[in-house]
Order: structure tokens, then sequence, then C-alpha cells
């Protein structure tokens, strides 16, 4: 690898290996986040990428929806430590049970501090899409938070 | 009651316990290896679970993406109305990118939205957004900030008290990594490092925030610089990825792509200013939405002239060259194309679950969502 795409990559990796984390859960998140990376480096230069972040968000959450569609149902991380009277517990495992575009969605808004067009980017979708599936996350999330009595 | 602010914490406490799971992401000579053997899927795991990585990622207010408009009112930035043309006139800094739009959630609240990116020669970028909103309303959005960050000294823009908040620090370099010799120096590498600083004011019922990794003084100066300007003015600023002739850009866009009988394309005219991309993705998804929903009404009806009128036209969308040049830039045509693949196959695309057409394509391609 290049100086200059192990650069990009130290800078990225961090952030990258959260979302994967958030979109198919640990287990799968290394898997997620290798066979991007390597498939990407196949083809291209990291470096010539002209927004990389953007980039490889959007191809993270591509191969997160392949594994996804391999594994079904998506709800089965980590729930043996949940502690399921714990409320934030409760939202965890409410946001990974939203579609697959709406956690996205809202992991990159709510996490990354990204504006809806940078979330649209990322997320190769409309900035009117993507501002709907932050509304639909959230009151699926609010559901949930009235229900423990947040 | 909740506050909107007490919402997004209990949600982002939510999304800690899950990022908190998240493994070692593989490292560079791991990578390097696979790469070597592309038939391996990844290298050998390198996580414990349950040692969990430590959260280091600034938990931080997400302004102006979630609310509704606050108040209820309308008026100049509203649904109906327009934002004034605002700039940032400063010589060092150029409009890298603009994106306006607007809709109305399913509540009822009417949202409108602009944002512009400003990129700076050394490469720092920063985002001028404005959101339709009330006093209240940016009364809420600070608390929210001034949750997260330092509250600085207030400054002024466009004649408006401006509130400052220094929001988010990093402990990561603020330089960009050198380039190798021989690469190309416009890399940015300097994204989520160095202090992110907000500030927001009010002028009338619109919300303006100006964010961005920069230094405290470089962000007052450009606070100094924010001006109103003329339409034309604010056209000419903009890049040539923001097409400012609308009309010729859609006809453009749309010659050798089919569309259904009754098509309006005049409303495709009158939208907001966008980027290249988005207005690509409005016109394709403009038309592509018509023809699904042509599929969906005659498969529900049996009528398989129609249906197969629909499948046959999408049939094309592969060859629209809209799409085939937005692939660069963003997975738009992809999301198209997996509809164009549903309704030619069995009618159903893979979402979290499957999911039918018919119950998927308004959210998945904005069929409903204006703008």
């Amino acid at each position: 690898m290049e100086p200059v795409d192990e650069a990009i990559y130290t800078k990225l990796k961090d952030d990258l290996i959260r979302y994967a984390t958030t979109l198919v859960g640990p287990d799968e998140a290394e898997d997620v986040l290798s066979s991007v990376i390597l498939r990407v480096l196949n083809r291209k230069r990291l470096s010539d990428l002209e927004e990389p972040k953007p980039y490889l968000f959007r191809a993270v959450l591509n191969e997160s929806r392949n594994v996804l569609r391999r594994r079904r149902p998506i709800a089965d991380m980590r729930d043996a430590v949940e502690d399921t009277h714990n409320h934030d517990w409760a939202v965890a495992r409410a946001i990974r049970e939203l579609p697959p575009r709406q956690r996205a969605a809202i992991y990159l808004v709510y996490w990354e501090d990204m504006t809806i067009v940078q979330t649209a980017r990322a997320m190769g979708a409309r900035p009117g899409t993507v501002k709907r599936y932050v509304h639909m996350a959230r009151k699926t999330l609010r559901g949930v938070l009235d229900e423990h009595g947040i | 009651m909740n506050t909107e602010y007490e919402d997004k914490e209990a949600i982002r406490r939510g999304i800690a316990l899950i990022v908190d799971e998240s493994p070692p992401a593989p490292e560079i000579c791991d990578l390097t290896t696979v790469s070597l053997k592309p038939e391996r899927r990844s290298p050998s795991r390198l996580a414990v679970f349950g040692a969990a990585a430590a959260v280091t990622v600034a938990l931080v207010g997400t302004v102006f993406a979630l609310g509704s408009i606050g108040g209820g009112e309308l008026g100049a930035g509203g649904p109906g109305g327009e934002f004034e043309r605002i700039l940032i006139q400063n010589p060092d800094w150029s409009v890298s990118r603009y994106d306006e739009f607007r809709g109305q959630m399913d509540t009822g609240d009417f949202y409108h939205h602009a944002e512009t990116t400003y990129v700076a020669a050394g490469g720092a970028e920063v985002d001028l957004s404005l959101d339709t909103g009330n006093q209240e309303r940016l009364d809420e959005l600070i608390a929210g900030r001034r949750a997260d960050g330092t509250q600085l000294a207030d400054d002024t823009a466009m004649g408006a008290p401006v509130n400052v908040i220094l929001y988010e620090s990093s402990s990561l370099t603020a330089q960009p990594v050198a380039p190798a010799a021989g690469a190309q120096e416009d890399v940015i590498l300097d994204e989520g490092a160095g202090n992110k600083y907000s500030a927001m004011w009010r002028v009338g019922n619109v919300i303006y925030e100006l964010r961005g990794y920069v230094e405290e003084a470089q962000l007052r100066g450009l606070l100094a610089d924010v001006t109103e300007v003329s339409e034309e003015t604010f056209l000419e600023a903009m890049p040539d990825t923001v097409p400012t002739d609308r009309e010729s850009t859609v006809d453009e866009m749309l010659e050798g792509i089919p569309v259904p009988a009754g098509f309006q394309v005049t409303p495709l005219y009158d939208g907001d200013l966008k980027d290249h991309y988005q207005l690509g993705a409005e016109v394709t998804g403009a038309v592509a939405c018509a023809w699904i929903h042509q599929w969906i009404a005659a498969t529900e009806s049996g009528d398989t002239g129609a249906a197969d009128e629909a499948v046959d036209a999408m049939d094309t969308s592969r060859d629209w060259d809209v799409l085939v040049d937005m692939q660069e830039y963003g997975d738009w045509p992809k999301a198209v194309w997996e509809y164009t693949d549903a309704i030619a196959g069995d009618g159903t695309v893979m979402g979290g679950r499957l999911l039918t057409v018919a119950e998927s394509v308004d959210d998945a391609l904005g069929c409903q969502t204006a703008n």
C-alpha cells in the first residue's frame, strides 16, 4: 500500500469500523471493512478518490447490506451480554433493529455529526430521503424511549 | 416532556454502546497481506469480544438535521418561500458545494434546508447551513451544542448576535498528512481533526449555522464576511458542479430517457438549486418513480401491457447517461437499478428484510419527498 493510502486508511479506519459495527454488529464488522478496503485497493488507490470518507462509508454500507442479505434476522448481536433492564441497551437494541438505511442515517447524523447533505452523499441517497430516514428512525426510537419512561 | 436534545442524548448513548463493541480495525499490514490473496475474505480476527474499544468520538450535537421548523412559522424561508442569497465573501474561500431541499414530514412539519460548503486553499472546509426556524428553535439548538461544548464570546453576523461554541476537539493532528512523492496533493486528510466550532444566529425566520474544523480567529473572520448578495452574484459563486440553468440541465438529463404517458416535466424545472448529482437523483427519481408506480398499479389490476411497458422502460435505465455519469460520485444509480431488477424479477428487494416494491419504493427512491 502506498504511504498516502496508508495515511488515509489510518485516518479513517476507526470511523469505518464503528460504522460497520453499527450496521452488522461486531462479529462481522472486521470482515466488512476488510472486504471493502481490499475491493477498493484492487481497483484504485485511496488517494485517487476525490472524497475518500464518503466513498468508503458508502462502500461499507453496501457491503453491510450484502452481509445482511445473507443473514436474517439481524437482531442477534450481543444479546447475551445485554442488561435488558438498562434503558441505554434498550435503545441500542432498537437501533440495531432499524432497517439498515435508517440505521445508517441515524448513525451518520447523530454520531458522525454529518449534515443531511453529507449523509446523503455518504449513503448515495437524496437529502430529502435521508431526512425521512432520520425522521422515521427517531419516531421508532421515541417509542422505545416512551416505553422506558425516558 | 423530553426535549429533542434529551432524545438525542439517549439515542447517542445507545449508539455508544454499539460502537463500544467495535473490534479493532484491521491493520494495514493485514490488509496488504490479504490483498495478495484476494480469495480470502478477511485477515484473522483481531478482536476479542468484550474488550471494547474506547469510544473516543466526541458526542456532538446535530443541529439542523432533525427538527421541524419550529413554531409552525413559514414565511420567507418556508416551503413556499425562498431563502435570501447568502455568501461568505472572502477571497481565500470558495464554494465547493451547494444543496438546497425542502419537504414535509408525515407529521405535517415542513423543512427547508440549504447547505453551502466552502473550501480554503489549504483544504480546510466550513459549512454554512440555513434552516427555517424561530427563536425558540434557535434557543433549543444552542442549548444542545452548549451541552456538548464550550461557550465562547458572542460575535455578530448579518447584524445579528451570534452564539459561538467549541463543541468538538480532536487529539488528531490538524495538519494534513504530506502526500507521498508524486501523489496528488489535494487528498483530504484533515477531516475530523482540530477544533470544531459552531456559530449560530437567526435573521427573521431563518436560522444560520457556520461550522467547521478551523481556528477560532478564522471562524470569527468568516462571520464578518457573511453577506446577503444578489441572485446573480450568488449564482456566479457556484462551482461548475452546481448547474445554475436548471431547466436546460433537466432537459439535457432527460434526453433519451423514456417517460410514461402524462409525465410532467415542468415541476422539475422549478426546484431548488443543487449540485449536479442531487439534481440527477431528483430527475431520474421522478422518472423511475413514475414508471414503477405504473408497474405497481398495472400489476395490481392485471394490466400486463402496462406492467411490461414499465419493465421495458426501466430496463433502459442502465444506459441513461445521467445515471452512468453519477456512478462515480455515489450509489444513487444502484438504488434505481435495484428496483429496475425487482420489477423485472419477483417484485421484491432486500432491505433489512424482504420488501415488496410497492411497500418500499417511495421510501427508497424518495418518490413522495419534495426535492
